[in-house]
């Protein structure tokens, strides 16, 4: 550990240090003052250009008292903490006044007083609370996470507003000291599973923390899974909704993303609004949602398999209109669905880059424009057009992009497979899919869970997975919650309505 | 962390136990059974699910009183040296069955899905995923096992109430036939397969309540049994016990020829085979685990630090004994009957010996591995390109025949063998509809049989086929185009939804292999002929038992199909009195002896409807009629040509068990000995 350097009665010793720590950092400000009522007290204010808003209550309201007072009296108010502003800190090291300057507050020195004083602001500009870009919902709020940490916090607070919900802030990065927040529910995250996090947040070193992914990626166990084992969410109900099941919730600054864990698969199926909605439509939705993401992962190579190895399985018709739509077609099958599939990624590249109005057109261009010259060409048949368009939409029915992702590589695999060893190869590829997702596990939660392991909480949380049983029935929390607090609804007997 | 404890649950044990007996028992067992005990085999299922169930008892009080790994625990009971070659025991009948479960898979997928795939390729996939599986320790099986389970029992029984409709009760019967011995070598039969539920010993150290263990042991054989015996009736009720006794998987093939409501999915074979992968799959891993299990403690290796490290390396390891194993299964015919003697003689006494032998005792007192796996894969996907990968044709490189027509040649398969090379397209058999037959050829025996037996090794050839005889098969296929469609299409079409008879009269291929195995059937085969440009039927022939019996008209079969009630009217007239429709009726066939004459009475109990009259005939006197052309005809047909119109050989067994006997050294005497009458009971409708 670097030695750190006390902060001294000598404005001049500890100028000189901050000086140093912040030499040609043009965007820190340093300004020399008088204050006291005889302006015979020289102090020093540095903070970060845009990061301190001038005009703020608390800095002006401080340095105005400041002012106001004699250097004895000025001396003896910041000696016992007596200043005009509830919530100035203070700092015994240089560095640690460093660190709270880089944190977007500011910070004063006063001549004759052994500690460098924060004077709390708004910090860092960011974007404010603006709608999810993701994760969207047909009822329920729209609000979003922001790049501010604290914000995020404040907006889960909005939602939970008991003494229960704590956070607990860590700082990671060696350089970028980002602020990590651990968010949870003191009396229903299970035991152990705080330490875990802490555990793994505390395992590496790196230099600098930018995103929420970075975190996500270096405490993962199985890194190598295409499936992620947190969940990401840039919803606060969402997030909100976690905490009260027993989850954490990490969330990192400058990150809108907040990430949920431990999580399995269903939780990756399941939205905020199943929740709002009535039980008979999220069900469906559900059920809805699962079939697409085998589809999302499996359509292109079903379609292989069934006409390339095992035509008896469609009725004749059909299968014929197949034949007839292939021929003129110069590639194989599995050639002219790799086309696709790969053209079918480049437009979705190329419109996610692309500013928001250019991205519709990629669509139009794209989808409609070269597809059916494609068509017209004899470069792929109509068949797999609508194949790569059915399974497109199956992986965008997915509702967490991550999660989708992983089926959308896992379709290259199957592609290969089927095309190689028709429906054999399915269904390897399928018990392989199977064999890692079974193996696979978040904070200790098997990553089928409920679809395996649904005794552990007296088959509870087959309530809530392929099917989500009325709210009424869900009265109890998922496993992820500690033993002996998951009773979550209960009823007045005389209101139970039953 | 409750995911890395290694423990399972109750409901896991039982689904993995579930797979574990009901992969290669439902693939076998049905072939065994009709070899061993015909109809009798349903009593051999009860028998041997009455003696796993009696095992398990045998195996509840060493479960309760393990306290260690089973391994451990034989040392423990029965002394080091002894539990050690006990052990050993286990880790060799592991092996070989994993060995054997190993081919089996293979040699079913090769046969159910790849035809043209190189069996070294497909063993070498399946191992690769076993080792994998195997990798995951036995949370990671229990967890994908429970799973699956409800995924696959519902659509196996979703075909099951699909496959009841295609069920023929009289081939049920009759019913003890076989005598005590066949009977109780069934019910062993039966105890092979459900004796694997042995391995609860080996799940003690892995379920946490004993009692849990024990409720999964007894649940997973009384529900295996339960399907055993469904699929048993089921494949007795479609196939007849010849013919399941010459099959080879039946209960796939039952797959390929049952068809699901609504008709999206023409043939779900390919899906349903998945029921056998995944069930094959985990008795495979199963026995790879436990044998490399059973190898770790006998090594001295399964206690201490790093010991589930050690188990799975070495369960790894058992990899390539498997792999040979399995080879040599698949070159030498005789390896595998000795590892089927060893299963009878050595296996699975050996799993009963141990617990009787421990009660006995209990009465008195990094990198490389990253490089090597890439390698592996890498080996893999060689090993494809050099068995040629995907054979098969793209789509618009085949041709999809919906009918073909054969004619009498001297070699029937090597004529259509040559046909197959005429075209520039491969042939795909998958859609075939109808197989025109030329009657010359149709009369002839034995190329007969060797057509058919050509056909039925085509796995693409479909079993529910239409056959149809013709007189000149060139001039009928010629109508194709002036149909505007193919004939087949056309004729299906006919068979299935326009004509008033049964589709399921209509003989198909499926009909023809089993009559040359079960022999109690009469066939009525469609002969078409070209009328206006069409293909019309205008006689059937019959074939009764497995052999040609002559020609009859229309009009003659259909009093055959509507004494079998599988007409869904009948319209006739009876002399010029009237015009008669029948239908909605039940028939029922019962056998007597009246003044020393055996009699087939055939009473038929329907609706009438009277659609025109001539002059003031009464209802009774109409029936009377009726009655009496349904037996003249009968009665004709019988005499003359000996052709049994109520198809009454086959209910024998169920109805008339000493008529069965009688018959069954001699049943070219049965037309000639009975008398066949029909009793009408209309129910005439008024207006």
């Amino acid at each position: 550990m670097a030695k750190e350097t006390a902060v001294t009665k000598n404005l001049a010793e500890n100028i000189a240090r901050m000086e140093q720590l912040f030499a040609d950092c043009d965007d820190i400000k340093k300004k020399r003052l008088k204050l006291g009522k005889d302006g015979d007290v020289p102090c020093y204010l540095t903070f970060i250009e845009v990061a301190v808003d001038m005009g703020n209550s608390a800095l002006l309201e401080l340095l105005k008292y400041l002012r106001s007072i004699p250097r004895e009296e000025l001396l003896r108010a910041l000696e016992e903490n007596a200043l005009a502003t509830s919530d100035a800190t203070y700092f015994m090291t240089i560095e640690e006044a460093a660190d709270g300057l880089l944190a977007g507050e500011s910070i004063l020195f006063v001549e004759g007083f052994a500690k460098a004083i924060k004077i709390p602001d708004d910090g860092y500009p960011n974007m404010g609370v603006s709608e999810a870009d993701s994760e969207k919902v047909v009822r329920g709020s729209n609000e979003g996470f922001t790049d501010s940490v604290k914000q995020n916090a404040a907006l889960i607070r909005k939602r939970i507003r008991t003494a229960q919900v704590k956070v607990k802030q860590k700082k990671i990065g060696v350089r970028s000291k980002t602020n990590v927040f651990l968010v949870y529910m003191d009396d229903l995250v299970r035991p152990g599973l705080l330490d875990e996090i802490e555990r793994r947040l505390e395992g590496f070193e790196i230099d600098g923390v930018l995103d929420s992914g970075v975190l996500e990626q270096l405490s993962e166990e199985k890194w190598y899974s295409p499936f992620p084992q947190f969940q990401t969410t840039q919803r606060p109900d969402r997030a909100a909704m976690s905490i009260l099941e027993g989850r954490v919730v990490l969330m990192s600054d400058n990150s809108p993303e907040a990430l949920l864990l431990p999580t399995d698969y269903n939780s990756f199926i399941r939205t905020s609004d199943d929740y709002y909605n009535r039980w008979e439509i999220a069900t469906f939705e559900r059920l809805i949602r699962y079939m697409a993401s085998f589809f999302a992962m499996t359509l292109p190579g079903l379609y292989l398999a069934v006409t390339n190895f095992h035509t008896q399985i469609l009725p004749t018709t059909l299968l014929l209109s197949f034949a007839e739509a292939r021929k003129g077609v110069p590639f194989p099958a599995v050639v002219e669905v790799l086309i696709m599939e790969l053209s079918f990624e480049l437009l979705r590249e190329a419109g996610v880059r692309l500013p928001g109005a250019m991205g519709n057109t990629i669509g139009i261009v794209g989808g409609l424009i070269i597809g059916q010259a494609a068509v017209e060409a004899n470069l792929v048949s109509p068949i797999v057009v609508i194949v790569i368009a059915f399974t497109a939409l199956c992986s965008f029915a997915v509702p967490n992009e991550e999660f989708a992702t992983a089926f959308r590589l896992l379709k290259f695999l199957f592609i290969g497979i089927c095309a190689w060893l028709g429906f054999f190869g399915m269904l390897v590829g399928l018990m392989f899919v199977l064999i890692h997702l079974s193996q696979l596990k978040s904070f200790g939660i098997p990553y089928l869970t409920p679809f395996v392991g649904a005794d552990l909480n007296d088959y509870e949380d087959e309530r809530d997975f392929l099917w989500r049983f009325p709210m009424r029935r869900l009265r109890k929390r998922p496993i992820y919650t500690k033993q002996g607090e998951r009773v979550r609804l209960r009823f007045d007997r005389r209101q139970k309505g039953e | 962390m409750f995911a890395d404890n290694h423990k399972i649950s109750g409901r896991q044990t039982f689904r993995l136990l579930t797979f574990d007996l009901l992969g290669a028992g439902t693939l076998l067992l049905p072939t065994v059974l009709a070899k061993t005990a015909g109809r009798d085999g349903i009593f051999c299922i009860a028998l041997g699910v009455a003696a796993a169930l009696l095992y398990l008892g045998l195996l509840a009080p060493l479960v309760r009183d393990m306290g260690e790994a089973f391994p451990l625990y034989l040392e423990r009971k029965l002394g080091k040296a002894c539990g050690r070659v006990c052990t050993a025991g286990y880790v060799l009948y592991f092996v070989l069955l994993a060995g054997y479960v190993a081919y089996l898979f293979a040699d079913v997928v090769i046969k159910s899905l790849l035809g043209e795939e190189s069996f070294w390729l497909v063993l070498v996939v399946l191992l690769l995923l076993a080792g994998y599986g195997v990798w995951g320790g036995i949370e990671g099986r229990a967890r994908a096992y429970e799973l699956l389970f409800w995924f696959l029992a519902a659509p196996l029984f979703a075909m099951f109430v699909f496959a009841t409709d295609e069920v023929q009760a009289d081939y049920w019967a009759p019913v003890f036939t076989q005598g005590a011995d066949r009977i109780a070598l069934g019910g062993y039969c039966v105890f092979v397969f459900l004796g694997l539920i042995s391995l609860l010993l080996f799940l003690g150290g892995y379920v946490e309540k004993r009692a849990a263990l024990l409720r999964a042991g007894k649940g997973a054989v009384l529900f295996c049994g339960g399907v055993y015996a469904a699929l048993y009736l089921i494949l007795l009720g479609i196939f007849g016990a010849g013919a399941l006794g010459e099959m080879e998987f039946p209960a796939i093939t039952m797959m390929s020829t049952v068809q699901t409501y609504g008709g999206f999915l023409k043939r779900t074979d390919a899906f349903m085979f998945g029921i056998w992968f995944f069930s094959l799959y985990a008795l495979l891993n199963g026995s790879v685990f436990y044998g490399g299990y059973c190898l770790t403690y006998l090594l001295g290796l399964g206690s201490g630090k790093g010991a589930r490290e050690r188990e799975r390396k070495i369960s790894i390891g058992v990899l390539p004994a498997v792999l040979i194993l399995a080879l040599v299964f698949y070159q030498s015919a005789s390896a595998l009957r000795w590892f089927e003697l060893f299963l009878w003689y050595a296996g699975t006494p050996f799993l009963i010996a141990v617990p009787l032998l421990l009660r006995f005792a209990s009465l008195f007192k990094g990198q490389k591995t990253a490089k090597r796996t890439a390698a592996m894969i890498a080996l893999v996907l060689l090993s494809g390109t050099v068995c040629g990968g995907c054979g098969a044709a793209e789509l618009e490189d085949r041709s999809f025949p919906a009918e073909l027509a054969v004619k009498e040649t001297a070699n029937v398969s090597e004529a259509w063998l040559a046909a197959e090379y005429t075209d520039n397209s491969r042939p795909d058999y998958n859609h075939l509809k109808v197989l025109f037959l030329e009657r010359a050829l149709l009369e002839n025996e034995a190329q007969m049989r060797e057509l058919l037996d050509l056909l039925e090794q085509k796995s693409d050839v479909p079993r529910n086929t239409y056959v149809v005889a013709v007189e000149d098969a060139k001039r009928i296929m010629e109508l194709s185009e002036t149909l505007g469609e193919s004939v087949g299409t056309y004729l299906e079409k006919q068979f299935e939804t326009v004509s008033e008879i049964d589709k399921r009269m209509y003989p198909t291929l499926g009909m023809f292999y089993q009559e040359q195995e079960n022999r109690q059937e009469t066939l009525f085969i469609p002969f078409a002929e070209e009328s206006d440009g069409k293909p019309k039927v205008q006689a059937y022939c019959v074939w009764k038992r497995g052999t040609p019996a002559g020609m009859i008209s229309p009009e003659e079969a259909k009093v055959s199909f509507f004494m079998q009630n599988k007409l869904k009217s009948y319209l006739l007239s009876v002399g010029d009195q009237a015009i008669v429709e029948l239908g909605g009726g039940r028939s029922r066939v019962t056998f007597d002896e009246k003044n020393g004459r055996r009699q087939v009475s055939v009473q038929i109990c329907c609706s009438g409807n009277i659609v025109s009259q001539k002059g003031e005939t009464s209802e009774e006197e109409l029936t009377e009629a009726l009655t009496a052309y349904v037996n003249e005809t009968a009665e004709k047909l019988r005499k003359e040509q000996g052709i049994d119109l109520a198809n009454s050989y086959r209910k024998l067994g169920g109805a008339e068990r000493d008529w069965y006997f009688a018959y069954r050294s001699a049943p070219e005497t049965y037309e000639a000995s009975v008398e066949i009458v029909c009793d009408l009971q209309i129910d005439w409708k008024k207006f």
